[in-house]
């Protein structure tokens, strides 16, 4: 039995980078220390925040519900409260649902539900359907992309938020920033920093990730030592189709190999981050003449893709 | 001999038999990266350093899934 390099105790989790044994006690004090100094490095919240966590139903969302939720009974001026947008992926997103609405009714946090086809008459399956039919030239990911970034700021602002805290853990960051390298999208790794740039729309919600610094390993070990992970792990239909999926999985060959290098890329991240602030300095946003959203063009991309597929 | 079960969670299921080994050892056996999966034993959550006994349920946790 591999015991805890702190107290002797059982041995849950193994770093592989340090080579530090951590007991379940122990592994949750360095996830929550890890946490806490993302949250004061980069400013996240205030004294005083409504802070609307983005919520899928599966393991990352609801961990970071779960532990906002503990840490915000230590910060008396957060209130914290969760939001779900339901895409409409047959067999997929309803189960995640449930296991939803039964932590926010453990944690006693008040929630929100909202559906790509209430909002736009339309399912994620029947939009990804139509542009088919139109032979529209955008993946799956781009409709689901765009238009949940649309509703997670508009709802999260009607929920009286004053921040929008995402799951997005440090196996999304460092992916994205890969992808994003190997497509020569520079302007894009600008904007995948751990807070979203300085507000400068009224109806901006600011954006941060206060798990930017955890392993995908770490919050799966989290949510199952809080019963958080879903009890069917059904994955994205349309995932498989993603650019993401390689790359996911040549990250974590390289991890084993090389142990610690993701938290290097995340590095490399971080001081180019520094770099691309002169070169793409966020321009002021302007709202969208259609919508009223916040938007860096004259119509967002939201109502721009509307219109391509006519369900404007 | 040991003779365990194991599970990825919501898909397949192994049945390994062999002279002693760690969870390590059957990650590798399954040609599987440790990267990927959380093994949980018999309901508790080990490392790959931890010994397998015989009888043993292990069930694999896949780390990636969405959000
Ligand atoms: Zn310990
Ligand atoms: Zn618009």
């Amino acid at each position: 039995m591999a015991k805890c390099s702190f107290c002797n105790r059982r041995a849950i989790f193994y770093s592989r980078v340090n080579g530090k044994f951590f007991c379940e006690k122990h592994f949750l004090k360095y996830f929550d220390r890890k946490v806490r100094r993302t949250i004061r490095k980069y400013h996240m919240f205030g004294k005083n925040e409504t802070i609307v966590v983005a919520v899928s139903g599966g393991k990352d969302s609801l961990s970071l519900l779960h532990y906002l939720s503990k840490l915000s009974k230590r910060a008396p001026g957060w209130i914290i409260k969760g939001l779900l947008i339901d895409e409409g992926i047959a067999g997929y997103r309803e189960h995640l649902i449930g296991k939803f609405i039964k932590t926010c009714n453990e944690l006693d946090v008040e929630y929100k539900i909202v559906s790509f086809k209430e909002e736009f008459g339309y399912s994620l399956d029947e939009i990804v359907k139509k542009g088919k039919q139109l032979g529209l030239p955008y993946l799956p990911c781009t409709y689901c992309g765009v238009f949940r970034r649309y509703l997670l700021n508009k709802e999260s602002r009607e929920m009286g938020g004053t921040v929008l805290a995402t799951a997005h853990n440090l196996d999304d960051v460092i992916q994205t920033f890969l992808m994003n390298i190997l497509n020569n999208n520079w302007d894009r790794v600008a904007r995948i920093g751990p807070v979203s740039g300085v507000i400068t729309h009224v109806r901006f919600v600011r954006r941060v990730k206060p798990f930017f610094d955890i392993l995908e390993k770490e919050t799966t070990t989290y949510s199952i030592l809080h019963s958080l992970y879903p009890d069917k792990n059904v994955e994205c239909p349309y995932a498989p189709l993603s650019f993401r999926w390689y790359i996911r999985k040549f990250l974590n060959d390289l991890e084993m190999r090389n142990p610690g290098i993701k938290y290097s890329l995340l590095n490399s991240l971080v001081e180019v981050l520094s770099l691309l602030r002169e070169k793409y300095r966020e321009s002021d946003l302007k709202t969208c003449k259609i919508c009223g959203e916040p938007s860096s063009q004259e119509v967002c991309r939201a109502c721009m893709l509307r219109r391509e597929l006519g369900i404007l | 001999m040991v003779v365990i079960f194991v599970v990825i969670k919501g898909s397949r299921k192994f049945k390994i038999n062999k002279e002693k080994m760690k969870i390590g050892d059957v990650f590798r056996e399954l040609g599987l990266n440790v990267e990927e999966y959380i093994p949980v034993s018999n309901g508790n959550i080990v490392t790959e350093h931890d010994e397998v006994k015989d009888g043993d349920l292990l069930t694999l946790y896949p780390v990636v899934s969405g959000g």
